[in-house]
């Protein structure tokens, strides 16, 4: 009993405490606050906070209306549960703009400050919402009326201004483009050297750069008339410097500080022959001498090596070369102008020199990350000259390569009157300096370089024509150097230091055919990859017609082509079956070239025209006269040739037939080198025969297809190739032909409803002659039979058997290198199939067993290949 | 003179296939829009005002019309953007997977036909359940071709190509294509129950120029099926359809049919 009261007492006492504690000064209540749209106020003053206490307040003062808070509160979660605090970033930060509009709240995606004169002023940030939730693509948008206009911000964007000028498949950088009826603008920008990827997190600090590299461009269209288009484009790469005051930078770049450390003090120029494959002309350097700030230095004497002393010059035929090192730290002698090699404003070379020569040019500054010399190109000559008539006086001047720039115009007409026209015409711009750290800007060299096409079409039924010109200069050059993060630029890691105006991507893709850095949609990971292949790993160029990024003749992605496979080789042919037209001459099918240049319109180095003529002589049948006069402009190389090409289909009911005819004249020593798609090597390096240097070249392809039987099918193919070598070049070469047939035909017996039999049949005979004297032609035959069972158990499941029987004959007595012997394959599979639905997906099932036993002649025991498999594939969908 | 006469020789062989060709120089195969025959196999199936047949069974009707790539441009106006200014983005193109939409090559007045195109409809008043396989549909020439009715992984296969490639862009333009294409074409699976229709496209490669006549064959419509849905009645229908073929430099003006 007197416990309980005393209980009663004690909580009485506690109760008063408290109140005690938290009751507020005295004051007088004042509600108002401020009620204002978020912006950049400061902190003001707040009527209701002026109570002229000495305790600590452990609560806004100015929210005791919204809250009813006290100066101290006591925290009891027994009714109302704890919750646990909330993410104060959850909905971002406020943002303002430079002039302190308030932006919204939420989070800073990408910043691109330049900051100058400042060190590592250039900064770039990507948030990691950049590419979590934009997936590395940022637009902004806007338009009225006619107005369009839109900001785009990507790593990997389709960028095509002209195909001189700029054309990249994985642009990294800023896009802005307007649009209104007439006129358009697309204005480009990027720091290509360090682009900058996604932060780590939304506080990472920039990825910044004290050099880097800038590309800017612009172009703009404007209608002009009703069928014609004008345009103006300009693209610039240029090296900057943050720490230097934007007046000081310069378009036409200037050398980043890693470049100008130190002094030139040792210059090699290299003199070789333009055309190593001909040896019986070459360079020929009749003299040579070095001049510093205008002055001749007779005292520096060039070590020089290489080359063959004849009649009183030097010379440099097939891969042999002439080095001329000129010591310039000990050899210099001051002069009134100069009175230190390390004063040197300018370094100029003067040579004379004839015939095929090629110029290149290396110093202590022009180095590799081991310190390695690398040659940059200098001049070389047109034409393959022997007689010396080209003699020419070569002055240059010494620099480090600063700036890259395309300026062009281009003019497109469409369709009046079935007539079209696309012309585009650029002059490209090379800017060097030369290095010397007692100078931080020093006067820039300049060289330009031009290039120019034009097209022109007319089609009105049934005739049409067509008619091209283009000029382009070997060193007409879309490639601009750009330095690392620090600056520094290794010249031979084109890699990581090229930035191409125009990319590679000769099978149209996302990714280019090479690799440079941050310009492929992904980083380099692996320099070994990037020096020996390309960066794109799959270039088939018209061999994935169903887009699904495996080769057309590989489709399960195995290591057998697919016409090599068994049970697969009856639907499809080698790749020697196809036909198409070979504008260069190199014996492959223009469509299905690979090479590892820029893809501009036309080849570097390169002028000359292609025109042709046509009709349709009736519907399904064309016929087409043409001639290509095309040099190569470095060495003088022509492709002379004139062609006419049939094509006529006929689909019948029933029947189908194609004949297509190709006869060309030919008179081309060009080298087309190029790469190629081989199963099952991938890439591979295709040297051009030179087979059509005096030569009628003809290609006849005949198809028959016919089905008008139920359940019956029969095609036949046959080509013929034949090269007539003419005059002297039948003497050095033997006429190259290639004679193929295929037929196949396969019946389909419908046994039951759920039983069915396919035997079928497939001959092919190949013969082929090579224009090597040294090579004999190869021949043979293969029969192959196929008996095809399906047996179905269920709608959705059944059993197929299939047998294969193939002859392999070798029609020459001797089997040499590339060939295969006579043999005789048998093989067995048998496959279980089951399609079900399992969790949303269509799932196959695949098991069963092959056996393939091949019995060689020469060879005793036959050999033989088991495989026993079980797989299942789920799918989304009927795709 | 051997250059000249190389240039001889291939003239002259240039010249060889024109002794095959006479009257017909310069005229191209063009065909008029496809009419249903006015006697039609079969007292069930009549001829409509809208230039479609209609098959009847009691209350079961199968009505196929034929369309016009003009009719299916006006089905899918909304995805055929009138793009204005001198600058045709190509992106921004028809995405009507039934026909080019408005555009034609620039050196040809007028639009190349893409497919073949009918409309399919099924009212079910008259069984439980009927079943429509487009599988089992195809169109028959009177000079004997076949075609069989093309299948969504069909159609998918061709709008497939080099979406992926070219930006994301394309590969929009080929999803919005093929929800189009899973809205409109006649689906293959569905049971059309007693009260409900039933339509969609039927979608066969374009006619040759040679084709006249022809007839649409809906094989095996199911119209009673067991315990396991397997059919145990089915019916076999034609619809047979004429053109006008000629040769001409440019192809006549049709009166244009309504939707």
């Amino acid at each position: 009993m007197l416990s309980k009261g005393w209980d009663k007492f004690g909580l009485l006492l506690l109760g008063s405490a408290l109140l005690w504690i938290t009751s507020s000064p005295a004051q007088l209540p004042n509600p108002y606050r401020d009620i204002a749209p978020p912006g950049i106020s400061g902190a003001r003053i707040h009527p209701g906070a002026m109570v002229p206490v000495v305790r600590k307040w452990y609560l806004p003062q100015n929210l005791y209306y919204e809250y009813r808070w006290r100066g101290w509160e006591y925290s009891n979660y027994a009714r109302e549960p704890y919750q646990r605090y909330v993410g104060t970033l959850l909905n971002g930060e406020r943002l303002y703009d430079p002039l302190g509009n308030y932006i919204a709240r939420g989070w800073e995606i990408y910043d691109w400050t330049e900051n100058n004169p400042q060190a590592f002023g250039s900064t770039i940030f990507k948030s990691p919402r950049f590419n979590s939730w934009f997936s590395n693509v940022i637009v902004s948008q806007a338009s009225k009326g006619q107005f369009s206009t839109a900001v785009t911000i990507g790593s990997a964007l389709r960028t095509t201004l002209t195909p001189l000028t700029f054309s990249k498949p994985a642009f990294n950088g800023v896009q802005w483009d307007f649009l209104t009826d007439k006129y358009g603008i697309t204005l480009l920008g990027s720091r290509v050297s360090s682009p900058g990827s996604a932060a780590i997190t939304q506080l990472s600090g920039p990825t910044t750069a004290l050099n880097s590299t800038r590309v800017l461009g612009a172009r703009g269209v404007a209608q002009v008339g009703d069928f014609g288009r004008l345009g103006l484009t300009w693209v610039n790469a240029h090296h900057a410097d943050n720490e230097l005051s934007l007046d000081d930078n310069s378009l036409k770049g200037i050398l980043t500080r890693p470049q100008n450390q130190g002094n030139v003090e040792e210059v090699v120029i290299r003199i070789s022959d333009d055309s190593p494959e001909s040896p019986q002309s070459g360079a020929v350097m009749f003299l040579e001498r070095i001049l510093i700030d205008g002055v001749v230095q007779g005292n520096i004497r060039p070590l020089i090596e290489g080359g063959i002393q004849e009649e009183g010059v030097l010379k440099a035929r097939g891969t042999d070369e002439i080095l001329l090192t000129y010591d310039i730290r000990n050899d210099f002698q001051p002069t009134l102008e100069t009175s230190s090699f390390r004063d040197a404003k300018k370094i100029e070379f003067e040579l004379i020199l004839a015939n095929d020569y090629r110029v290149e040019v290396t110093s202590n500054k022009q180095v590799n990350s081991l310190g390695g010399p690398v040659f940059l190109p200098v001049a070389q000559a047109e034409d393959n000259t022997t007689d010396g008539s080209n003699q020419r006086f070569l002055r240059f001047a010494y620099g480090l390569p600063t700036a890259n720039e395309v300026i062009g115009v281009d003019f497109n007409v469409t369709n009046i009157l079935g007539f079209d026209l696309a012309t585009e015409y650029v002059v490209n711009r090379r800017f060097t300096r030369f290095p010397n750290q007692n100078w931080r800007k020093l006067p820039v060299i300049k060289e330009t370089s031009q290039a120019f096409y034009l097209t022109a079409s007319y089609v009105n039924y049934p005739f049409f024509g067509y008619g091209e010109t283009f000029y382009i200069e070997p060193d007409y050059s879309t490639a601009a150097w750009m330095a690392d993060g620090t600056g520094n630029i290794d010249y031979d890691r084109t890699f990581r230091h090229l930035f191409e105006f125009v990319d590679d991507n000769d099978d149209q893709d996302q990714t280019p055919d090479w690799v440079r850095q941050d310009q492929g949609g992904a980083n380099v990971l692996f320099q070994e990859l990037a020096a020996t292949s390309g960066g794109d790993r799959a270039v088939f160029p018209g061999l994935d017609e169903n887009n699904d990024f495996r080769p057309d003749f590989n489709q399960n992605g195995n290591i057998k082509p697919d016409y090599a496979e068994a049970f697969l080789r009856y639907a499809v042919d080698a790749p020697e079956f196809l036909f198409g037209t070979d504008m260069n001459n190199n014996t492959i099918i223009d469509r299905f070239e690979d090479d590892l240049v820029a893809d501009l319109p036309y080849d570097r180095d390169r002028s000359g025209y292609n025109a042709y003529i046509g009709t349709a002589l009736m519907p399904g049948t064309n016929f087409t006269y043409g001639r290509v006069r095309e040099r190569e402009i470095s060495s003088g190389r022509k492709n002379k040739t004139t062609y006419g090409l049939l094509t006529s289909e006929w689909d019948l009911p029933g029947i189908q037939v194609a004949i297509f005819e190709y006869l060309k004249r030919s008179k081309d020593n060009v080298i087309e080198d190029r790469l190629l798609w081989v199963e099952p090597d991938g890439t591979t390096p295709f040297n051009d025969p030179l087979d059509a240097q005096d030569t009628w070249i003809n290609s006849i392809y005949a198809h028959l297809k016919y089905s008008g039987m139920e359940n019956f099918s029969f095609t036949s193919k046959a080509k013929y190739d034949h090269y007539w070598q003419q005059d002297e070049q039948a003497e050095e070469k033997d006429n190259r032909s290639f004679l193929g047939l295929i037929n196949k035909a396969d019946y389909t017996f419908y046994l039951s409803e759920s039983l069915t039999l396919s035997p079928k049949i497939k001959s092919t005979f190949r013969n082929l002659s090579p224009s090597s004297k040294e090579l004999r032609s190869s021949r043979d035959r293969e029969e192959t039979l196929f008996l095809i069972t399906r047996y179905s158990l269920l709608t959705q499941t059944w059993v197929d058997v299939g047998l294969e029987f193939s002859n392999f004959n070798n029609l020459k007595k001797t089997v040499q290198a590339g060939e295969e012997e006579d043999f005789d394959s048998l093989v067995l599979a048998a496959v279980f199939s089951n399609t079900s639905a399992y969790v949303g997906y269509n799932i196959t099932l695949n098991a069963g067993f092959s056996r393939e036993r091949k019995k060689i002649k020469g060879i005793e025991d036959p050999l033989s290949e088991t495989i026993a498999f079980m797989r299942i594939f789920a799918a989304t969908g009927d795709e | 003179m051997k250059k000249t006469l190389d240039t001889v020789v291939l003239i002259a062989l240039a010249a060889l296939p024109l002794l095959g060709c006479s009257s017909k120089f310069g005229l191209r195969h063009f065909a008029g829009p496809v009419l249903p025959k006015t006697e039609q196999a079969g007292e069930n199936i009549s001829v409509g005002d809208d230039r479609s047949v209609t098959y009847k069974r009691g209350r079961l009707e199968v009505n196929l019309r034929p369309l016009t790539d003009e009719i299916l441009n006006r089905q899918l106006a909304s995805y055929d953007p009138d793009s204005e200014g001198f600058y045709q983005n190509p992106y921004e193109g028809s995405v009507n997977p039934y026909t080019y939409g408005g555009w034609n090559p620039p050196e040809q007045e007028w639009a190349t036909q893409r497919f073949t195109v009918f409309n399919l409809n099924v009212k079910n008043y008259e069984f439980p359940k009927v079943l429509v396989k487009p599988e089992d549909v195809t169109l028959v020439a009177g000079n004997g071709r076949k075609y069989p009715a093309l299948s969504f992984p069909a159609m998918n296969e061709y709008y497939l190509t080099y979406s992926w490639a070219n930006a994301g862009n394309l590969y929009l333009n080929y999803e919005e294509r093929k929800d189009i294409l899973t809205r409109t074409m006649f689906s293959p699976e569905n049971f059309v129950f007693s009260g409900q229709e039933a339509t969609g496209y039927l979608v066969f490669p374009p006619l040759h120029p040679d084709v006249d006549s022809f007839e649409v064959q809906i094989a095996d419509l199911a119209l009673r099926f067991d315990f396991r849905d397997a059919p145990i009645e089915t019916a076999d229908i034609s619809f047979h359809f004429e053109r006008e073929l000629y040769m001409a430099k440019r192809p006549k003006v049709v009166e244009q049919m309504s939707d």
